[in-house]
């Protein structure tokens, strides 16, 4: 124990924050993974690999969703590899495989067949980004056209001309007519 | 998605000139102390840039010249007292404005600028950046760093005594007097002496 012991404590917990993958970050910018959509578009939804029973009573509703809607699913994404695996006695359950490498898992039991279509869809909709707080609704790809402000921004550019101060920066702007004025503009007959 | 390109020079540059702090010169020729106090405070404080924040120290230096003819409202020169207490025996001091004003030029503009930064830790601060001058003389330094100049919080009207004889006759008149009248205002009033106290017991005749 050294005499005045180390407090700072920032360095360990900030190197195991990273090590979490980000799911330690809990706001963030919208993102666009791999400029997707700015020249094509590529669906990141890689692999989807649904899970169920042959004879349980927790796999009806995805069974139900298997013979109604996943061939068509299957035909309008032929992007996406779609799994069906018939396991006997075991949970109902949908996996997701995104192309940044991350996998969601939804448990599916006793789920309906419009939950189980409900959540398909938002497998299918999904980037793999986490979901975080937003740190601000808009973000741009290019910056800003008119540029950043600074102090300079909005000044007259007489000013670099005249050697300040000088009257005709100085002089009080007003839209109020003074009695003066009036009287100068509307001379009593 | 979050565009991340390099920094250019250009760049950098420009966003040191975005925090950098400017420097504005205002004139209090017949400005009233409260308004004009309100105006460079808000400077002062850096309420007027749109990258201000409570926690970001972004306030410019103003310099305000001719505070010697610097204005309060109506009779405010007379009422208006300055409450001083330093919590020691005998440090108690209220004190008119016209008193402070005879003492030291500066002062009232001083004064009202530091009570419209508000009550906080920060104005001793931003007080340090306030550059004061009784006229239109500053040092060197001061001018060369100027590099703005603020207008001013209401009109400078002319006094009676800068109109000249001409500017009098070609006004338009606005009251008509009769030929009898006799505009005696040239002529002042005879000084009417000294009032004598009779003494007591004996009638004043």
């Amino acid at each position: 124990m050294p005499s005045v012991p180390r407090v700072d404590r920032l360095k360990p917990i900030y190197t195991a924050a990273k090590a979490l993958n980000f799911g330690w970050r809990f706001s963030d910018f919208l993102k666009i993974p791999a400029y997707n959509g700015i020249s094509r578009y590529t669906n990141q939804l890689h692999r989807i690999t649904v899970r169920f029973c042959k004879q349980s009573e927790s796999s009806v509703g995805v069974r139900n969703f298997i013979e109604n809607q996943l061939v068509e699913i299957g035909r309008k994404n032929p992007s996406v590899v779609i799994y069906a695996q018939p396991v006997r006695n075991s949970n109902p359950s949908i996996r997701a495989e995104y192309g940044n490498g991350r996998t969601l898992q939804i448990n599916a039991k006793n789920m309906t067949q419009d939950e189980v279509s409900k959540d398909v869809h938002l497998l299918f909709s999904r980037s793999g980004e986490p979901v975080v707080k937003l740190e601000s609704r808009q973000s741009a790809l290019v910056p800003s056209i008119q540029g950043q402000w600074t102090p300079i921004t909005w000044l007259p550019t007489e000013m670099n001309t005249e050697q300040l101060p000088a009257k005709q920066f100085s002089k009080h702007k007003s839209t109020a007519t003074s009695a003066t004025e009036y009287i100068l503009q509307n001379p009593p007959k | 998605m979050s565009y991340r390109r390099a920094v250019s020079r250009f760049d950098r540059v420009n966003q040191w000139l975005q925090f950098s702090r400017q420097w504005h010169v205002i004139d209090a020729n017949q400005q009233d102390a409260e308004l004009l106090g309100d105006k460079v405070a808000r400077y002062l404080a850096g309420k007027h840039k749109p990258i201000f924040h409570p926690e970001t120290d972004c306030g410019d230096h103003v310099v305000v010249t001719n505070c010697k003819d610097i204005a309060m409202h109506a009779f405010d020169w007379k009422h208006t007292i300055y409450k001083f207490n330093m919590e020691y025996p005998k440090s108690k001091a209220d004190i008119p404005a016209w008193q402070i004003h005879d003492y030291d030029q500066c002062r009232i503009a001083f004064l009202s600028v530091y009570r419209s930064l508000g009550n906080n830790l920060l104005r001793r601060r931003h007080i340090q950046r306030l550059h004061l001058f009784p006229d239109e003389e500053m040092a060197e330094f001061v001018r060369k760093n100027i590099g703005s100049q603020l207008r001013q919080v209401q009109g400078v009207v002319k006094r009676s005594d800068e109109y000249t004889a001409e500017e009098r006759a070609n006004f338009p008149r606005v009251v008509k007097f009769a030929d009898k009248h006799v505009v005696d205002w040239e002529k002042s009033i005879p000084n009417p002496g000294r009032h004598v106290k009779p003494v007591p017991g004996q009638k004043d005749k």
